[in-house]
């Protein structure tokens, strides 16, 4: 072949068909390796719902087989089964087996007659219809019409004539129904009492059925194959609101994998098959088709190409998934009241959370830090305004310089200032603070007695027992190496520890280092007159006492004087420069210093600081630290001013936290975020969460717990009173709301009055606003969920022989209730530690409520209490052995002896007949 | 009528007490018997201060029965268990007196799931107060007119039971998992008769001493020695 002009012969002869095999086969792959890309390798969750199908369906048969175990040993389910058997042999036999196989072969023609016959009927009736329209249309049109009546007629006998074959063709087919239903009816009934019986087991096999799908032949199942993965999701439009009031979209896809998370049955299975903890009050609560995953946990939550990038562990994802503890920082979001949230069993759901919030108020990070929601705590430090009449001025050089060689579980924290700049800042307090405190101790000279009385050695004792037992030590220690109430954990308390924990009071144990007596002598009589914002209490001491207590603090610690500090401290150069150093460090923050009331935080604010981003983050020269939100907000917890460099300072002073201690700080701060969550999507605050949460941040700043345990936290003296001498110690405080009528509670805590006379211990005088008294017996009030906290009895309308019953119950021939409790002013026999409140003040002081629980069952409100039980039943002889009138008659008695003092039961009533059914 | 049945009962329970706190006389296996001995000086007995009802109970000096050495140094109200030792519990009635002010017995061991008879021989109020943790914990009432109340004590455990009315009452009750036991008698002396063959560790519990193990062959129709010597607790 010649070719044609122009082309190359060589080229024309050319095959390229190994090139185009080849590229055909590149294709070729390049399709499959697409698709297997697209379903298979970047479809990780796949495999995962395989794996959940295998484990979801041996569970179930599992479970399902467990069931069938136990119907087996069931006498009723051999009964019935045994029953079924029996019924169908029966049916499926005999002469029963041929008239039923006789009946249901006429019911074909039955029907078939019926339905023919009845068909009939519903043509005549179209036919007179449209006969009918003929007859108006002739009438409207003024045509005859008598045809069309006779037609009617005609058609009307027709229809009744048919409707008799027609209802006559339905009851034959009726009766034959019937028949076959009544030979059948063993069979049903026991039939529906076995699907009954088997409800469970049939429910287990059928959700087996939706994982591993069965594919039968006349119900032998064949095989099975696994459900076909799909990705399973919740779609929320709107949960939360950016910083513009936008809504937030959300999608989460976590349960692709997290199979089980919500199904219970599989909390031992592997993750990420496992059940959620806490289901009751996590799903169900917060059911994740409409809540999804992300707001609780964080994440990525739509994607699902692999686990890492899923849970957001990657270096461009804003959000990692919360893990441990730090999950519990979410709960603020939607939850007023976080400190109240249990699980089922009563524990904690966020304790560290609120651990992290105790110390973040208590250390006083509030003081030079602005977050919303706790711009109004008080101050934490002592009152600056008088420093100069209280403090020695060598001590508080040496002070500034080092509190903690001081007092090493101090709240004051570690600025690390050297001795000139601790001079300064002496100078400074000394002097600003000079002028208030000349008027002050003008206007409180010496007690005359108290320099001798003070080197009184029977003083010092008479002060030792008062400090022992009138309540000191429910806030203060004295011995330098306890604790009274501790602030965070108390793991590193200890001798050649780290001084971690804080005192919430200070260590008395070297306060005439610190002070003079005659400070101390009108501190103690009374601390608001120095201090008007203190959360130290007044305890009512008489001038006696409280020279007898001066007297014995005096004797912890010793002046020690440094030459030349009065100079130093006068340089009107040294007061300028601390003056400055005041400032640079926000020492305002937990002290009150005359001439700075109005000084703003000198820390950053940090009501977004959980929102935070890495660049937002200085890392300083700290490469060795890895670049995490975490790590670094727990090393500057660590180390405040770790992140310093030569051209940035930093001035956070160190508070020596536990590593625990920050962990739960960290928790708490990592909740402070951006963007709020829809109303909807919240709890609804009701007036009681915000009076709990209002409640609780007062009973911390006035350490209420102490002495009182209160939400079972607390009681810190309690261990002062060892065994049976518990007795002596404050009581628990847990239900007090429930048990006390607000308007006692309220009166209680303006001026205590002793309930427990023997206590040698003392209810202090906290000097509350009228809105603080509130804020407390609305707390407690609001703990015990009450609406109506208090029911009024009116003790005059008590019927005359309810009152006799009751009285007659007290007495010793009955529950002899004056074996312990005290009467008004009579005494229980016997010793002081076996004795019980004064009844005479029932009636203004207790809830009538809990006084008839309180009876029947005390242990039930307060474990462990002395008080037994009422008997069950009680006497027969007395208001017919009725249990509960009795302790109502015991309750009626008690508020009106309480309220008609010094009165007996009239004569008529006192021999009145006590109704007895008997 | 009814007050008639109830001290019918409380009288039935004596004997079934008594019987049930011997151990189980059964005529097959070995008994395991022996001393429970002070290593140490006995203590002087302590009296105690009646400081209420002082009409009824204050009828007889009260002392201290946490500690009882007897003349040859053996301590009463020990209680010696064969641990381990299979066999029907056989939980019966045990009766639990207060009379004078004072529990008796001080120290009352029965198998678990016994109902103990709890009296009030007294007349005047007493309560009774359970320090128990695995069966649920009670505090009652015993009024005048309840002469008994009978509690039913499943699991075993050592509960303490105190007056909260008589401050000076505390007795204890020995819930046992085994049915082959014995408490003590005044010279420290105890026996368990019936118990099947086999290798055992024999424990004896004391409330003041703690406890200590042996271990012991029981043979059929042998009586195995077992005697102990109890240190006080530093």
């Amino acid at each position: 072949m010649a070719g044609r002009p122009g082309l190359d012969p060589t080229e024309e002869g050319k095959s390229y068909s190994a090139l185009f095999v080849l590229m055909v086969a590149v294709l070729l792959v390049t399709a499959v390796w697409s698709i297997w890309d697209d379903s298979i390798s970047r479809r990780p969750w796949k495999e995962y719902q395989v794996q959940w199908d295998r484990l979801a369906y041996d569970k179930y048969m599992k479970d399902a087989a467990d069931e069938q175990k136990r119907l087996d040993a069931d006498p009723e389910y051999q009964k019935v089964s045994k029953e079924l058997a029996q019924a169908r042999i029966e049916r499926d036999s005999g002469a029963i087996a041929a008239r039923l196989a006789a009946m249901r072969g006429q019911l074909p023609d039955l029907k078939n007659v019926a339905n023919d016959k009845d068909q009939l009927v519903r043509f005549t009736k179209s036919y007179l219809t449209e006969r009918w329209y003929d007859y108006n249309h002739a009438i409207q049109e003024r045509q005859d019409p008598g045809p069309y009546k006779r037609e009617i007629d005609q058609l009307n006998a027709e229809l009744a004539r048919e409707s008799i074959v027609s209802d006559k063709a339905k009851d034959n087919l009726q009766a034959v129904k019937d028949q076959i239903e009544a030979l059948n009816s063993k069979v049903a009934s026991r039939t529906d009492q076995m699907k009954k019986l088997t409800a469970k087991r049939d429910d287990l096999l059928d959700k087996a059925d939706t994982w591993m799908i069965p594919v039968k032949f006349r119900n032998t199942v064949l095989f099975r194959y696994p459900k076909i993965p799909r990705i399973e999701q919740t779609a929320i439009d709107d949960f939360d609101r950016n910083a513009f009031d936008e809504a937030i979209a959300r999608v989460d896809r976590c349960q692709s994998c997290h199979m089980g998370a919500d199904k219970k049955g599989f909390e031992n299975a592997p993750e990420p098959f496992r059940t959620h903890s806490n289901f009751d009050q996590i799903i169900l609560k917060h059911p994740p088709d409409k809540l999804g995953c992300t707001p609780c946990h964080d994440g990525q939550g739509p994607a699902v190409s692999s686990v890492r990038v899923a849970h957001g562990d990657d270096p461009d994802w804003d959000s990692p998934m919360l893990r441990g503890a730090k999950m519990q920082s979410r709960c603020i979001k939607c939850h007023i009241d976080v400190g109240s949230l249990h699980d089922a069993g009563g524990k904690p759901i966020a304790a560290n959370w609120v651990e992290g919030e105790r110390i973040f108020e208590q250390t006083g990070c509030a003081g030079c830090h602005l977050v919303a929601g706790y711009e109004d705590i008080a101050k934490i430090g002592p009152n600056l305004k008088l420093a100069a009449a209280k403090l020695d001025p060598s001590w508080t050089v040496r002070w500034i310089a080092d509190p903690k060689s001081f007092r090493r579980y101090s709240r004051m924290p570690d600025f690390a200032f050297s001795r000139a700049q601790a001079t300064a800042l002496a100078a400074f307090i000394l002097d600003s603070s000079s002028k208030n405190s000349k008027q002050w101790l003008a206007a409180h000279p010496e007690v005359a007695t108290l320099e001798a009385d003070v080197k009184n050695p029977a003083f010092v004792e008479e002060g030792k027992g008062l400090f022992e037992s009138a309540g000191c030590k429910g806030c203060h220690a004295i011995d330098p190496r306890q604790h009274a109430t501790p602030v965070g954990v108390v793991a590193g308390f200890g001798p050649g520890r780290a001084f971690t924990a804080k005192d919430f009071a200070p260590n008395l144990g070297r306060i005439a280092e610190k002070t003079s007596a005659a400070w101390i002598y009108a501190w103690l009589k009374n601390p608001h007159d120095f201090s008007p914002h203190t959360a130290m209490p007044s305890l009512r001491l008489s001038d006696h006492e409280a020279e007898a207590l001066t007297a014995f603090l005096m004797t912890h610690g010793k002046k020690r004087e440094f030459a030349g500090v009065e100079t130093a401290l006068k340089n009107p150069g040294q007061i300028e420069k601390g003056e400055a150093l005041v400032r640079k460090y926000g020492c305002f923050g937990c002290h009150e210093i005359e001439g700075m009331d109005k000084e703003s935080r000198t820390g950053v604010e940090l009501t977004t600081f959980g929102s935070k981003h890495l660049d937002e983050l200085s890392f300083g020269n700290r490469t060795q630290i890895p670049e995490t939100w975490d790590q670094w907000t727990f090393h500057k917890l660590q180390s405040p001013r770790l992140y310093a460099t030569r051209d940035v300072e930093q001035v956070m002073p160190r508070s020596r936290f536990d590593s625990a201690d920050i962990r739960n700080l960290v928790v708490f701060l990592a909740g402070l975020t951006q963007g709020t969550v829809q109303e909807r999507y919240r709890m609804p605050g009701s007036e009681h969460q915000a009076q709990i949460v209002a409640g609780r941040r007062m009973v911390n700043y006035y350490n209420c717990v102490g002495c009182h345990i209160i939400e079972n936290r607390g009681g810190y003296i309690s261990r002062f009173y060892p065994g049976d001498q518990i007795n002596f110690a404050p009581p628990v405080l847990n239900g007090e709301g429930f048990k006390v009528q607000p308007e006692w509670l309220f009166a209680f805590l303006q001026g205590p009055t002793p309930i427990r006379p023997w206590l040698k211990i003392r209810m202090p005088t906290f000097h509350f606003t009228n809105a603080e008294d509130d804020t407390i017996v609305n707390y407690f009030t609001a703990l015990s969920d009450l609406n109506v906290p208090y029911m009024f009895i009116d003790t005059n309308l008590i019927a005359p022989a309810e009152l006799a019953a009751g009285a007659k119950l007290m007495t010793k021939d009955y529950f002899n209730c004056f074996s312990c409790h005290q009467e008004g002013d009579k005494k229980p026999e016997g010793p002081p530690s076996g004795w019980a409140p004064d009844m005479a003040l029932t009636h203004q002081r207790l809830n009538p409520d809990w006084v008839l629980k309180w009876i029947a069952n005390p242990s039930a409100l307060q474990p462990g209490t002395k008080m037994p039980s009422y008997y069950p039943g009680g006497p027969d002889d007395i208001l017919g052995g009725n249990q509960d009138k009795q302790i109502r008659a015991l309750m009626d008695y008690m508020f009106w002896f309480g309220a008609h003092p010094g009165e007996t039961l009239p004569a008529q009533m006192a021999t009145a007949p006590v109704k007895s059914e008997k | 009528m009814k007050k008639f049945a109830v001290v019918l009962a409380a009288c039935a329970c004596v004997t079934l007490g008594m019987t049930a706190g011997a151990g189980l006389a059964s005529a097959a296996g070995g008994a395991i018997s022996g001393t429970v001995k002070y290593d140490g000086t006995a203590p002087a007995p302590r009296k105690l201060e009646v400081t209420k009802d002082k009409e009824v109970c204050a009828l007889h000096p009260h002392f201290e029965e946490d500690l009882i050495v007897g003349s040859g140094g053996g301590i009463a109200n020990a209680v010696v268990t064969a641990k381990g030792a299979k066999g029907d519990l056989k939980p019966g009635e045990v009766k639990f007196d207060q009379k004078g002010c004072d529990y008796t017995p001080h120290v009352l061991a029965f198998p678990a799931g016994s109902t103990v008879d709890i009296v009030n021989s007294d007349g005047i109020l007493h309560n009774i107060h359970s320090y128990s943790t695995k069966n649920p914990a009670f505090n009652m009432a015993q009024p005048k007119f309840k002469k008994v109340i009978q509690r039913k004590v499943e699991q075993p455990e050592v509960i303490k039971i105190t007056c909260d009315a008589h401050g000076w009452m505390h007795a204890w009750w020995v819930a046992t998992d085994t049915a082959y036991f014995a408490v003590t008698d005044d010279k420290g002396n105890y026996s368990i008769a019936g118990v099947p063959p086999g290798n055992y560790e024999v424990e004896v519990w004391q409330e003041k001493l703690g406890t200590q193990d042996q271990k012991v062959e029981v043979k059929d129709g042998a009586t195995a020695t077992s005697n102990f010597s109890l240190k006080p607790k530093s």
